[in-house]
């Protein structure tokens, strides 16, 4: 019988290598995924710290949580923390609130990591961290608001607001890089769709 | 699940969602070896090991990776999205081994290419994390190095290495179209430029894979696509070779080359046709070349990509191609001659000399230097041209070498031969320049004719001009050569004085120093015009000028060029306008910038020099005496003892040594200028009269009146004859004689030379001009000698009165006028009013040549008669004592020292007759030397025999 998540963590905690390895498992795609659309390097290194960090927690998380919720919401924290030492002599500001470009900003990176993305990645980078991530983490990860709210660490009632800006601004985005000599040099795997889509 | 009713928006954030990258396990793999310590297992993709990622784009993930087969490190890429199945599969897998069987430096070497099964590489993951389909793996070299994109961001390089990096990734491309391969991709991210120095051309037909080209789909890098790909049309290797042209166009513009601002915008302008590009950025042989290979048509295109790599090599070394002035096309000599297989002779160079400096020239040179009817115009003649044979001489010679060197020897590059008659070129030019204007005649021909022909360059320069010179196309050739020959004409007038001619001819190659738009050569331009300015006498507007210079210099980050600048500055704001402290801050700006770089002996000893004018200005006279010198040590260093250079460089040391009563060392340095400039000049040249002027000054100031005389009369005679007996030039030449006669005693001929000179003066420069101090000053010590009191004091306050009014009360010269009126005041019995003048001209004399200086004798034998005539015997005995001791150690005007002795005889006679009649005795002997006449003799005669005859007397039996 496959233990639940909960179980798997426990024993992990306990000392069980083998838990853990079946836990990290599980979800080892999706953290790693994670990190790999945003940060330029490094990338298992932050999926190592955050698995590394649940077995570093010492009490026992609620079971009625969802685990997953709970790992999310520790990759979003290593990210920030990430970022912070990046920045850490420059007065950046609130750092969920500011996009990727932004956070990622090196020039020789922009130019090689990221010509070849599509359309909607290269959007997703300009709008704010958090909106990015509960975009991801709605669409992608199919996570209830609830758990959004939980990761994303606002009130549950704002997250549907959260997301209708994400979308809005996300739209906006699109359009603004359809029409820019930007997208020129990205490669694209069907331009129709693109135009016919902006147009209609 | 959606918000409210799901958009077109919902369904593509789904759909686009980024696919899992087959890194996945490997990265897996890691952190589990890291979070529960076991041993990594290898990921392998066939024999390959997987070692880390090194990139990844569009087309796939490409990792590092070893070959334990065959011991070597490889680069292993990855394709994601392998449409088609296992047939599609196989069928770029087929591709990319055709591509391994191409082997060419400039297409990255692939050494195997297969099918894999992406489930392998993650074997224990719950959740599938690559596709189902096969996926496809090519092995290739392990390049390290940027793409081109990087590198044309980072490195900044200039249009030729630009242009060298396509050349070489043309042939990459030629060999792979040769090769039935097209690229469909081609673009700066597909260019790796090696840091071996080999660019490589990369994922060649890999377009292919991920379904990209097939008719009907739109799909590639939307700024590189061929106009029949946007239209989804078939396409082949000429859609390559339009992404060539618009990569190329791209990396040296530093932006697209297309104004468009989205992608249908974008595929309009295509259509439109080639667009125009920036003439400033794109040299005007790359634009024919991208205008074609950017044709609408693919068959209006260049025929392959081998025909656009040839027209880019001609491109780069299209200037070989340069005509030589003078009627015969020297490169297409060069270019004839190295066509022919085998040739190895080099034609006479001589016929580029026609037209330049021939016979037909030299008649014309000489019949303008006869027609000036001036009597130094032979000896100028002569010089002129022994200049210019030489030159030409050594011009023939290095063109001789250069042209074996590369052609019989074959030890230099033909692109070494090309930058050297480059610079051949260019030193003609200059010569006719020169030539063409002397041998215009006017006003052009002057007296300066030696220095106007040693503007010319040393064609020995253009031995080692390979690198270092600038090579033009067609049409800026034609404006180079104009500019430097123009400029060449330009200073060649301004140094005959004909600033007018000078500023017209700068006007008229304005348009084509314009047009070139080098930096240098607009700055070279400005700091000529500064010289006609200056030569104008409109000093404000040179200094102007030489800002403008200098700023744009250090703009251009011009170093040699700003340092001349500064030079300049110091000699026109210092010594001409007198702006003393801000010629010494240009002049120590300019001496820092020389310590960080050095720019040559010329421009160095030009500053040695100049600072040294300006010392000397602000009566700092150790530090320019140590300037000057510098200057003449580096010029006889660098051009040997006879050159031009030095005389300027003497002639100004002279004149310091003189200012400072070193007359014995202005002596020994300006009989060497005299040699000097006779040598170089003849004897007829005015500029051998102000020399002998300088040189007479020093004579009279040591007591060799003789020798004085006979320079002074000289130099009188040559004014005279040169300029006519008006001119002001003569009226210095009067002024010195004048001087010269007075110390010999012979003072009615003096009176009448210094009053004519006066008149002249104050005719041409009016009544208050400070050059009549001089003049006046002079007149007052005459009219005294010759015991008019009266007259001279009004002459000799008039000297003091300008001095003071130009000069300041504490400049030496108007403390040397106060001598004078002192002298004047105490023969008039004024005691007080002498003491005031004398007290005055001490505190400058010693302020400004310290305590110990010859000039201090005469003063103080003054304020010894002073105090003798006032009965204070005991200071006067004190001032007679200094004064004697000044004069006799440092070598004082034998005059005044004999005055002082005599002064001192006459104080002590009475306490020490002995030593009084001894010193008497002396300065008679001194006199005797010289003006034997002179009353000053008859009146000491007089004394001592007085005081001999009391001795004898006196004498107890």
């Amino acid at each position: 019988m496959a233990q639940s998540d909960h179980e798997l963590l426990g024993a992990w905690q306990g000392g069980d290598d083998k838990a853990g390895s079946e836990l990290v498992r599980r979800y080892f795609a999706r953290i790693w995924s994670f990190f790999d659309g945003k940060v330029a390097s490094n990338v298992d290194d932050l999926a190592q710290r955050t698995f590394l960090a649940c077995t570093a927690a010492r009490e026992r998380i609620d079971p009625e949580r969802s685990f997953r919720t709970y790992l999310f919401g520790i990759a979003r924290k290593q990210l920030l923390q990430h970022y912070a030492r990046l920045h850490r002599d420059s007065g950046i500001g609130e750092l969920g609130e500011q996009s990727l470009d932004v956070l990622e900003r090196s020039p020789s990176q922009l130019v090689a990591h990221h010509r070849d993305q599509k359309l909607l990645v290269r959007a997703l980078r300009s709008i704010p961290l958090d909106l990015q991530i509960v975009i991801e983490l709605f669409y992608w990860e199919e996570m209830p608001l609830g758990e959004i709210a939980g990761v994303v660490e606002i009130p549950e009632g704002t997250v549907k607001s959260r997301l209708f800006r994400a979308k809005e601004l996300l739209r906006a985005r699109i359009d603004a890089l359809a029409s820019s000599p930007e997208l020129a040099r990205t490669t694209m795997d069907d331009l129709e769709r693109w135009s016919k889509s902006l147009r209609g | 699940m959606a918000i409210d009713a799901p958009d077109d928006l919902d369904r593509q954030i789904r759909e686009d969602r980024p696919r899992p990258s087959p890194e996945l396990g490997l990265a897996l793999a890691n952190v589990e070896s890291k979070l529960f310590g076991r041993p990594r297992p290898a990921m392998t993709v066939q024999r390959y090991v997987l070692l880390h990622r090194v990139a990844s784009g569009g087309i796939g993930t490409v990792f590092a990776a070893y070959d334990p087969e065959l011991d070597r490190r490889v680069a292993l890429k990855l394709l994601r999205g392998a449409r088609g199945g296992t047939e599609g599969a196989t069928l770029l897998a087929e591709e990319a081994r055709a591509l391994a069987k191409l082997a060419h430096p400039n297409v990255i070497t692939v050494h195997d290419a297969g099918i894999y099964d992406p489930a392998s590489l993650d074997p224990l993951l719950e959740q599938p994390s690559v596709d189902r389909h096969p996926g496809v793996f090519v092995v290739m070299e392990l390049v390290s190095g940027p793409t081109l994109a990087r590198w044309t961001a980072d490195a900044q390089p200039r249009v030729r290495a630009i242009v060298e990096v396509f050349i070489a990734a043309a042939a990459g491309l030629a060999a792979a179209h040769g090769a039935g391969l097209v690229h469909h991709d081609f673009k700066p991210d597909n260019v790796i430029v090696g840091d071996d120095g080999r660019v490589r051309v990369i994922d060649f037909g890999l377009a292919r894979a991920v379904g990209r080209v097939e008719t009907g789909v739109v799909a590639g890098t939307p700024l590189y696509m061929a106009p029949e790909q946007h239209r989804g049309a078939a396409t082949d290797a000429r859609a390559d070779q339009y992404a060539f042209c618009v990569a190329l166009a791209e990396a040296v513009l530093g932006r697209s080359p297309f104004a468009a601002e989205g992608i249908t915008e974008l595929v309009a302008a295509k259509a439109h046709g080639p667009p125009a590009l920036d003439p400033r950025k794109v040299p005007r042989w790359l634009r024919r070349i991208l205008a074609r290979g950017l044709a609408v048509a693919a068959d209006d295109r260049h025929r392959d990509m081998n025909a656009i790599a040839a027209a880019l090599r001609d491109g780069l070394a299209r200037p070989r191609r340069i005509a030589i002035v003078g009627g015969t096309a020297l490169a297409a000599a060069i270019v004839a001659v190295v066509a022919r297989a085998g040739a190895a002779r080099c034609e006479d160079p001589r016929e580029h000399l026609v037209g330049t400096w021939d016979d037909a020239r030299r008649t014309e040179l000489q019949a303008a230097f006869a027609a000036t009817d001036v009597p130094w115009a032979a000896d100028s003649l002569r010089r002129v041209e022994h200049s210019f044979d030489a030159f030409a001489a050594a011009w023939v010679r290095e063109h001789t070498a250069a042209c074996e060197a590369t052609l019989v020897s074959r030890t230099a590059t033909s692109g070494d031969m090309t930058a050297k008659m480059v610079c051949l070129e260019r030193q003609l030019v200059c010569l006719d320049g020169i030539a063409s204007t002397l041998a215009g005649g006017g006003a052009a021909v002057s007296e300066r004719a030696v220095d106007q022909a040693a503007q010319l360059p040393s064609p020995a320069e253009c031995a080692s001009a390979a690198g270092r010179e600038r090579v033009v196309d067609e049409t800026d050739r034609a404006r180079v050569l104009d500019a430097e020959r123009g400029f060449a004409a330009a200073e060649t007038y301004t140094l005959a004085g004909d600033w007018r001619r000078a500023t017209q001819t700068l006007d008229d190659i304005a348009d084509a120093v314009a047009a070139l738009d080098h930096p240098p050569t607009t700055i070279r331009a400005a700091m000529l015009r500064a010289d006609a300015l200056r030569e104008a006498g409109r000093l404000e507007q040179a200094v102007e000028g030489l800002y403008v210079a200098w700023n744009a210099a250090e703009a251009a980050n011009e170093h040699e060029l700003a340092v001349r600048a500064l030079v300049g500055l110091v000699l026109v704001e210092g010594h001409e306008l007198r702006r003393l402290d801000v010629a010494d801050r240009h002049a120590t700006l300019a001496l820092s910038k020389l310590a960080a770089r050095d720019v040559g002996p010329a421009i160095t000893s030009d500053l040695q020099r100049n600072l040294g004018v300006l010392r000397l200005d602000q009566a700092r006279h150790d530090e320019a005496a140590q300037a000057l010198q510098n200057a003449a040590q580096i010029v006889e260093g660098a051009f040997g003892a006879d050159h031009p250079r030095l005389t300027v460089v003497l002639v100004a040391l002279g004149g310091l040594e003189a200012s400072r009563g070193d007359f014995v060392g202005a002596l020994a340095t300006q009989r060497r200028v005299l040699e000097l400039l006779t040598a170089q000049l003849g004897e007829h040249h005015p500029r051998i009269a102000v020399a002998q002027i300088n040189l007479g000054a020093s004579l009279r100031m040591v007591g060799d009146y003789a020798q004085a005389e006979a320079m002074s009369k000289r130099a009188l005679d040559i004014f005279v004859a040169a300029y006519g007996p008006e001119h002001p030039h003569v009226v210095s030449a009067l002024n010195n004689y004048a001087a010269v006669l007075i110390g010999m005693g012979r003072e009615a001929e003096a009176l009448e030379h210094l009053q004519r000179a006066l008149a002249l003066r104050v005719k041409h420069l009016g009544p208050d001009a400070a050059a009549l101090a001089t003049i006046e000053s002079n007149l007052g010590a005459l009219l005294q000698e010759m015991g008019r009191l009266d007259d001279a004091i009004v002459h000799n306050l008039r000297a003091v009165e300008l001095r003071m009014k130009h000069l300041g009360n504490a400049h030496p010269e108007t403390a040397g006028a106060r001598v004078n009126l002192a002298a004047n005041l105490l023969a008039l019995g004024r005691l007080e009013d002498a003491r005031q003048e004398t007290d005055a001209c001490m505190t400058a004399y010693e302020a400004t040549y310290g305590v110990d200086s010859p000039l201090l004798a005469e003063p103080l034998r003054i304020q010894g008669e002073i105090e003798l005539a006032a009965g204070d015997t005991a200071t006067a005995v004190t001032h007679f004592e200094r004064a004697v001791r000044i004069a006799d150690t440092q070598h004082a005007d034998p005059l005044v020292e004999g005055d002082a002795r005599f002064g001192l005889a006459r104080a002590i006679v009475a306490i020490d007759p002995v030593r009084a009649l001894a010193l008497a005795h002396v300065a008679d002997a001194e006199w005797a030397s010289f003006a034997p006449t002179h009353h000053r003799r008859a009146r000491l005669h007089a004394w001592i025999a007085a005081h001999e005859r009391h001795e004898a007397t006196a004498s107890p039996d």
